[in-house]
């Protein structure tokens, strides 16, 4: 799929399904991952695929464990926002510009066979900004259960106006909602972007296999904000030239001198 | 001896914090002693002084002695003023100290890099912030202008 395509089905659907543009980076990802959680399992990393991480780590509270170390580790030492955009970069530029705020840390989700602790519905904006896009990154092949379900923008529409209509109706809402939710095929290698409005979750899942994925976000710099705080949830991750000018200007303004006392050229 | 540190303290306006599953906003004396935590990691100590900020309008006064190493504010609240942060008062302060923290957004600048990277997220944050709650902002949106011409995809509504 051409970028151009990927961003007109994006806007259309609410969300697309695209392959990495630079595959390299996922596998080199992949290693990473893989590597932390040889490590924090203690078992040799070529004895370890990211499918088959059910057989060491048990559902529940261990694999709840497993996933916040892993996260701790990972962010401290890697830029996994940075990484994901840049295996992604043709069509998250299209949808978000040059100016770009990547989520400071990412969530990773290890999902193995059985576990208890799916993801609820729920949507991301309004308590993200409606002005966000989700990156959903399996390290493994995903398919049926061991997948999310995601209701399109038409369908995220229609049970949110039943909602509104009928906000007592339980029923009625998970009869409309199974309707229109539909379990997405997402291969290693690919994303799936969605926006921030639509509805979307996982279910228990019943595949053999583990599904260890990223979801991460990503908002252009100067579109409005969510009711999450910016400072601990964002950081910049690109500016364009001419956003840098016009930030070196305000900051000179500010301080009043011209230049300010011990910054460095801009990055 | 090891290096000092001034605390700068958030006195909240009601009793009930906003953070979801906290009961209560932090005393002063509980934001002093995880300031106090946090700079022992570093190897150093607070000072006796400490700084309360008010928030909302009221501008934060702040004298950093010679001793001092560093500021550590409890949360970036401290230099906000109405709905934009002060950053001549950030850029005021770095200019006297080393090290530039804020506890609740685990954000720290260490050095000038760091410390524009910091200041980038604040200016362009409040204009966001300036631009989100003004009336002309809201009437541009709910008016539907902002479809422009330019759209490489065709995905202009």
């Amino acid at each position: 799929m051409t970028t151009a395509a990927a961003l007109a089905e994006f806007h259309e659907r609410g969300y697309t399904i695209v392959d990495a543009q630079h595959p390299e980076v996922l596998d080199r990802l992949l290693g990473e991952f893989l590597a932390a959680a040889a490590e924090l399992i203690d078992v040799p990393t070529d004895q370890l695929r990211a499918d088959a991480l059910h057989d060491h780590i048990e559902p529940g509270d261990g694999a709840a464990r497993f996933r916040l170390e892993l996260t701790q580790r990972l962010v401290a030492e890697h830029n996994v926002g940075a990484t994901v955009f840049e295996a992604f970069a043709d069509v998250l530029s299209g949808l978000l510009g040059p100016d770009v705020l990547s989520q400071r840390v990412p969530n990773i989700v290890f999902q193995p066979p059985g576990d208890p602790r799916p993801t609820e519905l729920h949507r991301d904006a309004p308590a993200n900004s409606p002005y966000e896009v989700v990156v959903w990154l399996p390290l493994v092949d995903c398919f049926g259960t061991k997948s999310m379900y995601l209701l399109d923008r038409t369908g995220s529409a229609e049970v949110m106006a039943f909602y509104r209509e009928h906000p007592d109706d339980r029923d009625g809402f998970s009869e409309r909602l199974m309707e229109r939710a539909s379990f997405v095929e997402v291969r290693f290698g690919q994303a799936l972007l969605f926006w921030s409005g639509l509805f979307h979750g996982s279910v228990v899942n019943t595949e053999s296999e583990s599904r260890l994925s990223i979801n991460t976000r990503f908002k252009q710099l100067f579109a409005p904000l969510g009711m999450k705080d910016p400072f601990r949830y964002f950081e910049i991750l690109h500016t364009s030239p001419l956003t840098r000018l016009g930030l070196d200007f305000q900051r000179a303004e500010t301080y009043g001198a011209g230049s300010m006392p011990g910054l460095a050229p801009p990055h | 001896m090891a290096d000092r540190y001034l605390p700068v303290l958030l006195e909240y306006r009601e009793s009930v914090n906003p953070e979801p599953g906290v009961a209560q906003a932090p005393s002063l004396a509980e934001q002093r002693r995880a300031i106090g935590r946090l700079v022992t990691t570093w190897g150093g100590e607070l000072g006796d002084d400490a700084v309360i900020a008010r928030g909302g309008d009221e501008p934060l006064m702040i004298d950093i002695g010679d001793e001092i190493r560093g500021v550590v504010m409890f949360s970036l609240q401290a230099l906000q003023r109405g709905p934009a942060i002060d950053v001549g008062l950030a850029q005021s302060i770095w200019s006297q100290v080393d090290v530039l923290s804020f506890l609740v957004e685990d954000l720290h600048a260490r050095d000038a890099q760091s410390f524009a990277d910091l200041l980038d997220m604040m200016l362009t944050i409040t204009a966001v912030v300036r631009r989100d709650v003004s009336p002309e902002w809201r009437n541009l949106v709910l008016s539907g202008a902002h479809s422009g011409p330019h759209d490489p995809a065709g995905t202009k509504r």
